[in-house]
């Protein structure tokens, strides 16, 4: 392969692994909104 | 009333104290089931790159809930995690996507978010009705019940606020006052049909 053909191969990598990078990070600083019940008890999907 | 805004809609609002600095971004929006008011922020650190903080911003520490900003009196008003949100494994969970029951025991649909004043008092949910409420299945507007909260994995709102539901947020403020003055005794405005 042509060293053209390589650097191109690393772009493609590397951007998919920003990509990658940049959904984890979306997805840590996603919010929702959280019910909760005075004595802690849950009341969301897979409550108590 | 004033202006309702929905809680997702808060997610990504920036703290900032009464000094001008910005300390934070709302992350989570927490409520008491029980009580329909909110309790607190979860928060992320500033910018794209800055992950989840370790302090949340209880809802008693804040100033005002602006349509821009969260405004809080300093840095002093963030608290440790457990002042919004009980420690342990069962301290809450997402409402978005549970089931919404009416008190008669229908099905009246999904919750997709909750509906909040600027006072911190939750006014209702938007839920996807089911067909029992609407048969076209739309996004509508439900009020919620003082005298109700939550089952297991449920939202338990009244049968009776079923009449009252909306399809956009300014004519949701009015069936919200007309079904506050129903459950006060008082003579209603117009019922949605």
């Amino acid at each position: 392969m042509a060293w053209w053909g390589w650097l191109i191969l690393a772009v493609v990598v590397l951007c998919l692994v920003v990509a990658a990078l940049m959904t984890i990070q979306l997805r840590r600083r996603s919010g929702t909104v959280i019910a909760v019940q005075r004595r802690g008890r849950r009341m969301g999907k897979g409550g108590a | 009333m004033d202006t309702l805004t929905l809680a997702s809609e808060l997610t990504g609002r920036p703290v900032v104290t009464l000094g001008g600095d910005l300390v934070a971004e709302v992350k989570d929006t927490v409520f008491d089931g029980l009580a329909g008011r909110i309790t607190g922020f979860t928060l992320n650190g500033r910018g794209l790159l800055a992950g989840p903080l370790k302090e949340s911003l209880p809802w008693s520490a804040v100033h005002a809930l602006g349509r821009n900003a969260v405004m809080i009196p300093g840095r002093e008003a963030l608290a440790e995690p457990a002042a919004v949100l009980p420690p342990g494994k069962d301290t809450g969970g997402a409402v978005v996507g549970i089931r919404v029951l009416t008190d008669a025991g229908r099905e009246a649909g999904t919750v997709r978010d909750v509906v909040v004043e600027p006072d911190g008092k939750v006014a209702g949910f938007q839920i996807v009705a089911a067909d029992a409420l609407d048969h076209r299945r739309r996004t509508v507007f439900i009020p919620r019940d003082e005298a109700l909260a939550a089952s297991g994995q449920a939202l338990v709102v009244s049968d009776d606020a079923s009449r009252f539901v909306a399809q956009d947020l300014p004519s949701f403020t009015a069936q919200v006052e007309n079904f506050r003055a129903r459950r006060a005794g008082h003579p209603v405005g117009k019922e949605h049909p």
